[in-house]
């Protein structure tokens, strides 16, 4: 996986079939885009209106003040529909262990939250793509998708962890948040 | 002792025992950081064998042989510093295309400008100007995404992420 790209997967939601194989590659629908052009696009537009219509209900504090600060992530994957409206995205950075998953939201019809659980239920089977996850996304992709040991959890993400007694799940401190229970999903590229 | 050997068209050139050069390393240091054009050569057994000069006008140096795209590549990391790679990479592939004229009168630049009274100035200078906006245009993501870092928003969101699914639950019930 390339760092020094930003890839951007326009996709159908009758494409998110049985597999999301090319997620784990820098292969199409996959294309390469500048980070100017992505900027000035409709698309990331929508995708900002979206995550702050899903991300502000949660907290004032999630507010980001300008579309810019998304371009931290460099895997996008964006759910269109034949109007070219954005139904649902998920986006992802590198890292050495693979595509770490970023940010993920959906817009309120059914369509939306199809896409969004399917990008996570399969994007989460494929090599070299991992998340951290709880709360709501853990319900959708429990018993779906390999789990990570709280040990590898803590070599992957390189942060501290407190393991539990199920062997799972594990607590960290997040940042302004405090400790939050979690757990490490996907198959991420271990050394 | 120290002495000027010749004048260049580049400033002086003055010449330096190893020992001379170990004495005013410091004072050397501070007026090439100041601007100076100067060159120190250091010498060793009677023959040259080291020079000092600016960072300056090191950078240059190195890409003799019409290699722009290793000049492009020092004025990106210079100036785009912080930035994440997907931010620089297209930058420098946009910066090495410039012309050599362009190339000299970004890597003067210390900093891009903080001010449109400066960056009027900066783009005067350059035969593609909108190449500059692109460049700072490209300054202004890498300063969004590292306040957003610095202020721990993106863990803070990502958690989040988790709870937008039940959010939503809630919203349509």
């Amino acid at each position: 996986m390339n760092d020094g790209s930003l890839l951007v997967a326009r996709v159908a939601p009758d494409s998110l079939g049985e597999t999301l194989e090319w997620l784990g590659s820098d292969e199409p629908p996959f294309q390469p885009v500048d980070p100017l052009d992505f900027l000035s696009s409709a698309e990331i537009v929508a995708v900002y209106e979206l995550y702050r219509t899903q991300y502000l209900r949660i907290d004032d504090r999630l507010n980001i003040g300008m579309p810019e600060a998304l371009l931290e992530y460099n895997r996008w994957v964006i759910v269109v529909d034949r109007s070219g409206n954005v139904l649902a995205f998920s986006c992802y950075k590198t890292t050495r262990h693979g595509l770490k998953l970023g940010l993920t939201a959906a817009s309120d019809d059914a369509a939306g939250k199809a896409a969004l659980k399917a990008i996570l239920r399969l994007g989460l089977n494929v090599r070299g793509v991992y998340g951290e996850v709880s709360g709501g996304v853990e319900r959708v992709v429990a018993g779906r998708v390999p789990e990570v040991p709280p040990d590898v959890a803590e070599q992957v993400l390189g942060k501290a962890v407190e393991p539990h007694q199920d062997g799972r799940h594990y607590t960290r401190e997040i940042t302004n948040v405090g400790p939050k229970t979690k757990l490490l999903v996907g198959n991420p590229l271990l050394d | 002792m120290t002495r000027p050997a010749s004048k260049t068209q580049d400033g002086t050139v003055t010449v330096l025992k190893i020992g001379e050069a170990r004495d005013k390393l410091p004072q050397m240091v501070s007026s090439l950081e100041s601007g100076s054009s100067a060159t120190y050569v250091v010498g060793r057994y009677g023959k040259p064998a080291a020079a000092l000069v600016s960072y300056q006008r090191f950078g240059p140096m190195l890409v003799r042989g019409n290699k722009k795209a290793k000049l492009a590549l020092l004025i990106v990391e210079d100036l785009l510093e912080d930035a994440p790679q997907h931010i620089k990479a297209p930058a420098i592939a946009e910066v090495s295309r410039l012309p050599m004229s362009d190339l000299m009168a970004l890597w003067r630049l210390d900093t891009l400008p903080t001010n449109d009274r400066e960056a009027a100035v900066a783009r005067k200078k350059l035969q593609h100007p909108e190449a500059f906006d692109r460049l700072m245009q490209r300054a202004r993501i890498a300063q969004a995404i590292a306040e957003a870092r610095s202020a721990g928003l993106y863990e803070m969101a990502e958690d989040a992420a988790n709870e937008v699914i039940d959010a939503q639950s809630q919203e349509s019930e």
